[in-house]
């Protein structure tokens, strides 16, 4: 058995992080749905998070994990105001789908 | 960052340039009629600063920069600092600025009082006075150029709020014309200062003067960003066409404040920057020859239109383009002379211009109209503001004993005898006389396009737009026009003593003959000619 | 009169606060008093300027023979001699404008008078023949609207003039010379609410400023080449390096003190000046303002627009001209233009009908006159024919003051005949007026006018002929007028409107005081002392004589610097040979009389009185028959040649389309641009958001993504 089957490394971090990443923009390109959309991008956010946090662990630096504190705090107010807003936009037109509100594109 | 520094000397300075940004912010808080007592009183202390640094400007210390505050305020490496310094040129621009602003905030209509935020409209004029003083007196090339942006808010707030039917195209154009023409200036200046290493304005001249730091193809280049941008500003054709629109959409006592002070910044900054760093004045270059065929154009061109227009704030704007076309050349011709002479023409034409801009608002505030088609005959029921309208009108057109005179004189009779003109074009002599010429047909171009002016709104039998209101000025009227009126005559018939105050400066600024252009070789200059017989 | 000396800038001052004291409180405290400050400022000026005319000849006694030796001395030794004008002194006021380097040529306009002969004559017709109008107009004037008004312009005229002819260099004489452009734009817009009125005054001033650019140009290149605009500097003479030069005595010998590279500039100077000097005294082809600034109150053309401000250019061309002798074809075009002039005028005045008009064209020949005196190197003759001219044409306009006050503004000469029994005392005045201007044997106009016609004959025999036929031209419209207007059977018309515009109130008020006195005694006492100057005026320059009668005028002047230095120029140029004539500068006292071209002068004067005789009193349907047979010449002339219409058509219409073409050119083309850079922008993000923007939120993550790819390809490939 290689290591790689036998010792969880930074690699693993990697492949984990990067494989939310993608999923996330895949979603994030694939659905119209505000509300996936919105899961999507967070999904993706905490892929980078997981980058962070693994990088911070390797190089025994605190500096990413405070990255990624700063992170969630942001993902988090964001996200009030996100929904926030998806909720006014489903009350203008009783559906979240992002193909309904493209006369917003100035 | 080392500790700020103010010396005594510099103290009227400092202080001359935030009292008007401090009053602004207490304007701002108040009641319009305690507003506008308080800017009145704030613009009048600013007056009475600058006539003081004025009458000290002359007899400082003979460095270059009469009052130097000081390194007071680094910002890192890039060298920027506020500096403030002041010599006889600055000193008596920031006294027209503090002269004519009291009154234009005295002069401010009731209108601007009775409508909503009137405090507001106080307080950006102060925001105006003091950016307009820390142009005069920026020591620092960077803080120049900031306080000359500055300017541009208050007066686009100003224009878009309080101004006239098309108001708001006004402000944009102004604005944007105007600034895309500094971004160039900014350009020019940064490159500059990069190579220099500091943005203090006399170090910078005077690396600009080396020929082994700035290449003379850099040279042409930057000459050409700094009068882009100065020319804007004065303005020359072909870069005026902001102004008519702007003059005659803007209040009032914004349109006083742009023709008379504003537009100086121009000539200003071409006096303080492009003259002295050698880019142009010295031999045959060709930005001088270009500079010079524009200001002709201009002188012609501009008084043409001035006199087949029909708004009086319309003639006025292209009148200010023929006669600033004039001020910029004699700025060219580079003598002591003919520089003694635009500072005082940008004086002179700073005080008829306001004094005529305030006539035309006050008569278009009683007849409604700035069509000089629809009012004839004023001068019979309005005998007082006839005879200045008059008076002002014969200032603005070079009378001898008015101020006006003597810049356009002492303009022209720089422009003729000067070496630089006269050597410009393929560097042959002879063009002199031609160009003096064409800057002269002013003197005639001006009489007509102002009498006709005068005599279609003044003279003949009355007539006015219905619900015209015919009364002569008020003692409120005349309280704004008479200050003006005295400085008029001062400067006409006792000019010297004013023109001494800044001969040193100006001969400082002259364009450093020997070291501009190398290829050219040495050149005699024009003063010496007559020493050398 | 070391008092005047010391003191001369008093004579400016006093009618300038006259002028600010009535200016001020005219409207409302002095009212129909407001006279008086200017009766008051002008008349001490007037006293002060005699006595300095007294004193000047009471001292002249003792150097008479100085003067001329001296030009001899300067014409060997160009200028090296001490200074040997006693008569001329330099008056410091106050440094007006001085800039310029320390080092070089430093611009130096000092306020300050420069007084010598020349200056004393004019000074003395100045603000006496001043003052005699300033009398004559509280008369003439009463009652009207803006009495104190025009007052107080008189006071500023007679200020601006004073400056001109006192002036120690050229730009005091520029503040004089625009300062008088201004009055008479002004005065002659004095009823401002006439049309024609303000049409006159703009095209007074206008006209005016095209000779002021030109003499603008010519004071900027005096300074280029001689680096001062001073006429004498510290005085007319005086050697030595303390000693400031000026230009007039550096013009006897320029390449000693012009720059090499500016000798170019001497002629252009003297055809800079020339404009001027053409435009102020209304000469071809800027004489057409003088016609029309007839719209000002006849005291206005008395004084400005024939006696004073129109001779302005005669004294500058007298006062400058060493540097115009050596210059011939200066010279040459100045003898042209005036004769020109002279005839051209004289024909249009001709079938003028409106009495002013008639003289108003009779003043631009007259100046015409003058001119050729002084371009046939005779400038004593010219400013003898300057002296009496002022005198008998202030009587003749003020005396059809007189006959518009009595006619209630009526001018058109059809309209009115016989008027001799309606004005007596106007007739005699009148008559004594047109006797002088038609040159009649032994008044004042003959002597001066006879002067110039020989010193022409001397000269050309063309230029001769021309002034000849002008005498004759002018002795006929003259009498024409006279014979037209005041002999004949009674007709006198009863204008409905005074003066030529509407004020109702004082209309009434005037008309009852005419039937009363047509000649008030305010009005007939200034013009009896004109009278009599032109009645007498000849003495003072008479060609024969022992001592001091002949020639007086001549020596007098010929103590003045500029005809000494005039004279000198002159003898240079021309080597003594026989084309200069020392008795045209007033250097020579001998002269033999030569009584042929006093003949011929009375003779053609004679002459063309019989004429009129003949034509307009004698037998007036003959003369009215005669003009329908030359109907088209007559219309012509009428017309006055067109030249109005074509000043308008080839120069204003013109210069107006090219402001309306540069208009278009700013709005469309120019601002066009403008707008185009602001264009170019718009229409690229307008594009760019169809383009690109499209609202698919997927869309836009997609091309972010794309972004980034390209980007690390970019890196790391």
């Amino acid at each position: 058995m290689p290591d790689v089957f036998t010792k969880i490394a930074l690699q693993h971090y990697l492949v984990v992080g990067t494989i939310m990443f993608g999923v996330g923009l895949i979603g994030f390109m694939c659905r119209r749905n505000l509300i996936i959309m919105f899961l999507c991008s967070e999904l993706m956010f905490q892929g980078v998070a997981i980058h962070f946090v693994a990088f911070g662990a390797y190089w025994h630096k605190l500096s990413g994990q405070a990255f990624v504190i700063f992170i969630l705090a942001l993902a988090a107010a964001e996200a009030a105001l996100a929904l926030a807003i998806i909720v006014l936009l489903f009350r203008q037109k009783q559906t979240v789908d992002s193909q309904a509100f493209r006369e917003l594109r100035g | 960052m080392p500790p700020v520094q103010i010396n005594s000397q510099s103290a009227p300075l400092f202080l001359i340039v935030l009292i008007p940004f401090l009053g602004a912010a207490f304007a701002a808080m108040m009641s319009v009629k305690m507003a506008r007592l308080w800017a009145l009183i704030i613009a009048f202390c600013t007056f009475v600063f600058s006539l003081l640094i004025a009458i000290h400007a002359g007899d400082a210390s003979p460095a270059q920069w009469g009052m130097d505050a000081g390194n007071t305020l680094s910002v890192g490496q890039i060298g920027f600092s506020v500096r403030l310094s002041c010599d006889g040129i600055s000193a008596w621009l920031t006294v027209l600025t503090t002269l004519l602003m009291p009154l234009v905030i005295f002069s401010v209509s009731a209108k601007v009082d009775e409508g909503p935020n009137a405090r507001w409209f106080y307080a950006w004029m102060l925001v105006l006075l003091g950016s307009l003083i820390g142009c005069f007196v920026a020591g620092d090339a960077l803080l120049f150029y900031f306080f000359f942006e500055l300017t541009l808010v208050p007066c686009l707030i100003l224009m878009g709020i309080w101004g006239g039917a098309d108001r708001v195209r006004a402000a944009t154009k102004f604005f944007i014309y105007t600034f895309a023409g500094s971004v160039f200036m900014l350009i020019g200046l940064v490159y500059l200062g990069a190579k220099a290493g500091t943005f203090e304005i006399s170090k910078m001249i005077e690396v600009a003067q080396n020929p082994a730091v700035i290449s003379s193809c850099a040279r042409a280049w930057i000459a050409a960003s700094l009068v882009a941008g100065f020319l804007v500003k004065t303005p020359v054709f072909p870069l005026h066409t902001w102004q008519a629109l702007t003059y005659s959409d803007a209040p009032v006592s914004l349109t006083v404040v742009m023709a008379a002070i504003m537009s100086k910044l121009g000539t200003y900054g071409l006096l303080r920057f492009v003259l002295p760093m050698g880019f142009v004045g010295a031999g045959p270059s060709h930005v001088t020859n270009w500079i010079i065929v524009l200001c002709l154009i201009s002188v012609v061109y501009g008084g043409l239109i001035a006199w087949v227009q029909k708004d009086m704030a319309r003639i006025m704007a292209f009148s200010s383009v023929s006669h600033l076309g004039v001020c910029v050349l004699a700025i060219f011709a580079s003598s002591t002379l003919s520089l003694q002479g635009a500072v005082m023409y940008m004086l002179a034409h700073g005080l008829s211009t306001a004094a005529l801009f305030f006539l035309i608002g006050m008569i278009h505030e009683r007849t409604g109209t700035r069509d000089i088609t629809e009012i004839s005959g004023l001068f019979k029921s309005m005998p007082i503001a006839g005879t200045l309208l008059v008076a002002f009108t014969m200032a603005s057109i070079g009378l001898p004993l008015t101020s006006g005179f003597v810049g356009e004189f002492l303009s022209l009779q720089g422009i003729i005898s000067s070496n630089t003109i006269d050597s410009a074009f393929a560097g042959c002599g002879g063009h002199g006389l031609l160009i003096g010429a064409i800057a002269s047909t002013g003197i005639i171009l001006g009489a007509i396009y102002m009498l006709n002016m005068v005599a279609k709104i003044g003279f003949g039998p009355e007539k006015a737009p219905a619900g015209a209101v015919l009364k002569d000025l008020n003692g409120g009227d005349l309280a704004v026009l008479a200050p003006i009126a005295v400085a008029v005559l001062l400067l006409g018939i006792m000019p010297t003593p004013v023109m001494d105050s800044f001969k040193r400066d100006v001969s400082l600024l002259k364009a450093p003959v020997t070291r501009a252009d190398v290829s050219t070789g040495p050149q005699q200059s024009e003063d010496a000619v007559f020493e050398a017989k | 009169m070391n008092f005047v000396i010391a003191h001369s800038y008093l004579i400016p001052l006093l009618p300038l606060l006259g002028a600010i004291v009535a200016g001020l409180f005219g409207a409302k405290v002095l009212k129909g008093a407001s006279h008086w400050p200017i009766w008051l400022g002008v008349g001490a000026a007037a006293v002060m300027s005699l006595t300095l005319l007294v004193g000047l000849l009471g001292r002249q006694d003792v150097v008479l023979v100085g003067g001329a030796e001296h030009a001899a001395a300067e014409a060997a030794h160009a200028i090296d001699s001490a200074a040997g004008f006693p008569l001329a002194h330099v008056s410091h006021w106050f440094d007006w404008i001085v800039a310029g380097d320390d080092t070089g040529a430093k611009f130096n306009a000092s306020a300050g008078a420069f007084i010598d002969p020349l200056t004393a004559v004019m000074l003395s017709v100045v603000c006496g023949i001043g003052f005699l109008i300033t009398v004559f107009a509280a008369g003439y004037m009463k009652g009207e609207a803006g009495y104190f008004r025009f007052f107080a312009y008189l006071g500023l005229f007679i200020f601006a003039m004073t400056c001109l002819v006192l002036g120690d260099n050229l730009v005091m004489l520029y503040l004089g010379w625009e300062g008088v452009g201004v009055c008479s734009y002004l005065l002659v817009g004095y009823y401002y609410d006439k049309p024609s009125a303000r049409e006159a005054a703009k095209k007074a001033f206008i006209v005016n400023r095209v000779g002021d650019f030109g003499f603008a140009l010519g004071i900027f290149l005096v300074f280029y080449a001689f680096g001062t605009i001073s006429y004498f500097g510290d005085g007319p003479g005086l050697v030595g390096p303390a000693f400031h030069k000026g230009f007039i005595e550096m013009a006897l010998n320029p390449s000693q003190y012009v720059p090499i590279g500016r000798l170019w500039a001497l002629e252009w100077i003297l055809f800079c000046l020339m404009l001027g000097a053409f435009g102020k005294s209304a000469q071809f082809p800027l004489y057409v303002w003088l016609p029309d600034a007839m719209e000002g109150p006849t005291p206005v053309s008395a004084l400005i627009h024939a006696a004073t401000m129109v001779t302005a250019g005669v004294y500058m061309i007298a006062r400058l001209s060493t540097l115009f002798v050596p210059h011939h074809a200066a010279m040459v075009t100045i003898a042209v233009v005036g004769a020109f002039t002279a005839l051209f005028a004289g024909s249009i005045a001709l079938k003028q009908n409106d009495l002013k008009k008639v003289f108003a064209y009779s003043t631009v020949s007259q100046l015409g006159y003058m001119f050729v005196a002084v371009a046939v190197l005779n400038p004593v003759a010219a400013v003898f024919h300057l002296v009496t001219h002022a005198f008998f044409k202030a009587l003749l306009f003020l005396s059809s003051g007189v006959v518009m006050h009595a006619t209630g503004g009526e001018l058109d000469l059809r309209k009115m005949s016989g008027m001799k029994k309606v004005l007596p005392k106007t007739n005699i005045l009148m008559l004594i007026g047109c006797l002088a201007l038609a040159g009649f044997p032994l008044l004042a106009g003959f002597w001066s006018k006879d002067e110039i016609v020989s010193a022409a004959s001397g000269k050309s025999t063309v230029l001769w002929m021309v002034m000849l036929l002008t005498s004759l031209l002018t002795a006929y419209y003259t009498f024409r007028l006279y014979f037209r207007v005041f002999q004949g059977p009674e007709l006198v018309p009863h204008g409905e409107h005074g003066h030529g515009h509407a004020h109702d109130a004082e209309e009434a008020h005037a008309h009852a005081d005419h039937h009363h006195n047509h000649e008030p005694f305010i009005m007939i006492a200034p013009l009896a002392i004109l009278a009599i100057g032109a009645l007498f005026a000849g003495i003072i320059n008479l060609p024969f004589g022992a001592g001091v009668s002949a020639h007086s005028l001549g020596h007098f002047l010929s103590q003045s610097p500029s005809f000494a230095y005039g004279y000198a120029a002159a003898e240079q140029t021309y080597h003594g040979g026989q084309e200069v004539d020392a008795a045209g500068f007033g250097q020579a006292s001998q002269e033999a009389l030569s009584v042929t071209p006093l003949v011929v002068g009375g003779v053609v004067a004679l002459l063309g009185i019989a004429m009129a005789y003949a034509l307009h009193l004698q037998n007036r349907k003959k003369g009215d028959q005669l003009a329908v047979s030359l109907a088209p010449i007559g219309h012509a002339m009428e017309r006055k040649y067109w030249i109005d219409e074509l000043f308008q058509g080839a120069i204003v219409e013109p210069l107006r389309a090219f402001g309306k073409v540069f208009l278009a050119i700013d709005k469309y083309v120019v601002d066009g641009a403008v707008a185009m850079v602001a264009f170019v922008p718009q229409v690229t993000g307008f594009g760019l958001k169809l383009a690109t923007q499209r609202g698919y939120l997927q869309g836009y993550a997609l091309g972010m993504l794309m972004g980034v790819a390209v980007i690390l390809l970019w890196v790391f490939a």
